[in-house]
Order: structure tokens, then sequence, then C-alpha cells
């Protein structure tokens, strides 16, 4: 192999490595407006919480029944609920204060009869994390 | 050049562009959580400003404050520190927000109310009662995010009843 295509190779290897290069450049800046949230989540310890099953079911109302097993960061955690007629949730509750793990409930009001409604319990302070999505059916 | 001489020096030059490529990831993925540690972290506090109060009666008030912005924390719990006035002057921020100032050593820290969680950015209150008519209480909006954040210090002074004249402070001879 003479000089003369010994360097046009070196050439194109190194517009290959500077092409590559800037494309890792380019995904790893486009992927870190995601990573604050995982850095916090990294950081510090998130709540933890389960969904119960609901009670005292009748035609319009329920009770939701949840458990903040553990606090996560910090001495307060809001505990509240996600709920309405489909997975989407377009309904929530006001938050409550917890200040210590232990069961807590919500009693919704204003529901239609027969209708089967979906709801999970949210924990949040610096961290947000939310229990199995279950569902419960008002009686006729 | 001969075709397969050509096919081994393309495959090659291929292969050192990948690994080079792949080099290069590996070295800035693993300057990421150097970069994270920089800006990240629960950073951004919220922002709270405390509002004038309102319904003020001889020994009822309404208090107020707004949660401007959340910050980097999922939820923010917010009260109110207040108490009366007249003994000495407001804690400034920074000892309230370090939750240096306690009841004795100024008048905005007498007394905290129930500390309440929102999860967005909105106004909130806490009604006040069992006050003394006639007399000027202090008090200031806190919110906790990733730290204790506190708004201004503000005032109102309660009704006095019908006929109720204020006496004047004597001097101490």
């Amino acid at each position: 192999m003479n000089a003369r295509k010994l360097w046009a190779i070196s050439g194109r290897m190194v517009a290959g490595i500077l092409v590559a290069g800037i494309v890792a450049v380019l995904l790893v800046f486009a992927s870190a407006p995601i990573s604050k949230s995982k850095v916090l989540e990294a950081v510090y310890l998130s709540p933890k919480v389960i969904t119960n099953q609901a009670t005292e079911i009748t035609d319009s109302t329920v009770t939701l029944n949840g458990e903040l097993e553990s606090l996560g960061e910090g001495e307060y955690v809001a505990v509240y609920w996600e709920w309405g007629a489909s997975e989407v949730f377009d309904k929530e509750t006001s938050p409550q204060v917890m200040t210590s793990p232990g069961t807590f409930s919500f009693h919704l009001s204003g529901l239609k009869p027969a209708t089967e409604y979906f709801f999970r319990a949210n924990a949040a302070n610096i961290n947000r994390a939310f229990g199995e999505t279950l569902t419960f059916t008002t009686i006729k | 050049m001969s075709i397969q001489k050509k096919y081994m020096i393309s495959s090659w030059k291929l292969a050192s562009s990948l690994i080079a490529g792949l080099l290069i990831v590996f070295i800035l993925l693993s300057l990421v959580p150097i970069a994270e540690s920089q800006y990240g972290g629960c950073t951004v506090n919220p922002r709270v400003e405390t509002l004038d109060a309102t319904n003020v009666s001889t020994t009822t008030a309404t208090i107020n404050g707004e949660l401007i912005s959340r910050g980097d924390v999922s939820a923010v719990f917010v009260s109110f520190v207040w108490g009366i006035g007249g003994e000495g002057d407001c804690c400034t921020k920074t000892e309230c927000e370090k939750n240096s100032c306690q009841p004795g050593n100024c008048t905005d820290c007498q007394n905290a109310t129930e500390t309440e969680a929102m999860l967005s950015a909105g106004t909130f209150s806490f009604d006040l009662s069992g006050l003394e008519p006639d007399t000027t209480y202090y008090f200031r909006a806190k919110a906790k995010g990733c730290d204790s954040v506190c708004g201004d210090c503000l005032t109102f002074t309660t009704e006095a009843y019908a006929g109720q004249t204020r006496l004047p402070v004597l001097p101490v001879p």
C-alpha cells in the first residue's frame, strides 16, 4: 500500500470517528432533560404506598383505602387518590398529610350507580409513588 | 487492489469507527453522573408569598398565602407561623427558613398552624380564632420543598370591641 492510499484511509477513519462522536454527544445531551427526576429518584428515597380494596360501596358512595408503608425522604407525605371511569384517572382528591406509616382512606360521593371506577393510591414528597390500580363497581 | 483486500480494509475501517464511537459514548456516559451531581439533587426550592389577612374581626382572622411554584419536589407542605407583635421584630427570612426562630426570640414564630400538602401552585389559608381584640399580630407563610422557604412577615390588627379604647403604654421608670 502506498503512502497516498494510507492517508486517504486514515482520513476516512478520522471522519468516521468524528461522526460517531458527534452522534454520541447528541444522544447524551438529548437524554439529559429527562434525567432530573431520575436523579431525584436515585438520590432520595421514595414513599411506598399500597392500594387496598374499596369498601362500603353504595350506588353513589365508596370508601377508598390505602396504606402508606414508608415515608421515603422527609417527615411529611402527601397521600391522595387518582380515580375515574377509566384508567386515565380524570379526577384527583385533595391531598392529606401523613407523618408516619399507616392506613388512610377517603370517602367519595356523587358517583353514578352500576358504574365501574378505577382508582389508585398516591404518595408524594420529593418523589411521587403510587400503588396498584384497582376497580370497584357501584351497586344499582 | 483485489476485492478481498478492499473488503478487508472497509470492514476494518467500519469496526474501528464503531469501537471509537462506542468508546466516546462510554466516556460521555461516565461523565453524566458528574454533571448531574453538579446541578442535581433537590435544588430548586418552592416559592411562597404571604398575602394580606382577610375577614379580620375582634377575635378571628384568615391568614393567606400563595404557593407560586413547587420547585423540584412532587408535593409541597405549607403552613403559617404567627404571633403577637409588640414584643420585638419578626425573625429574618433566613432564621425562619432555617427553623431557628422559636417562641420568645421573635414575634412571628410564637405559633405554627397545621401543615397542609399542595401538589400544585395556588393559594392557601388558615382561619385563626381566639385572638385578642385590638391587637397586632405578625404572620408569614412557610413552604417545605427541598428546603423550607418563608414569605414576608405581614401584620393585621384585630378590631376593638365597641367602646374599647387602647390604653397608652407608659414608660417603665
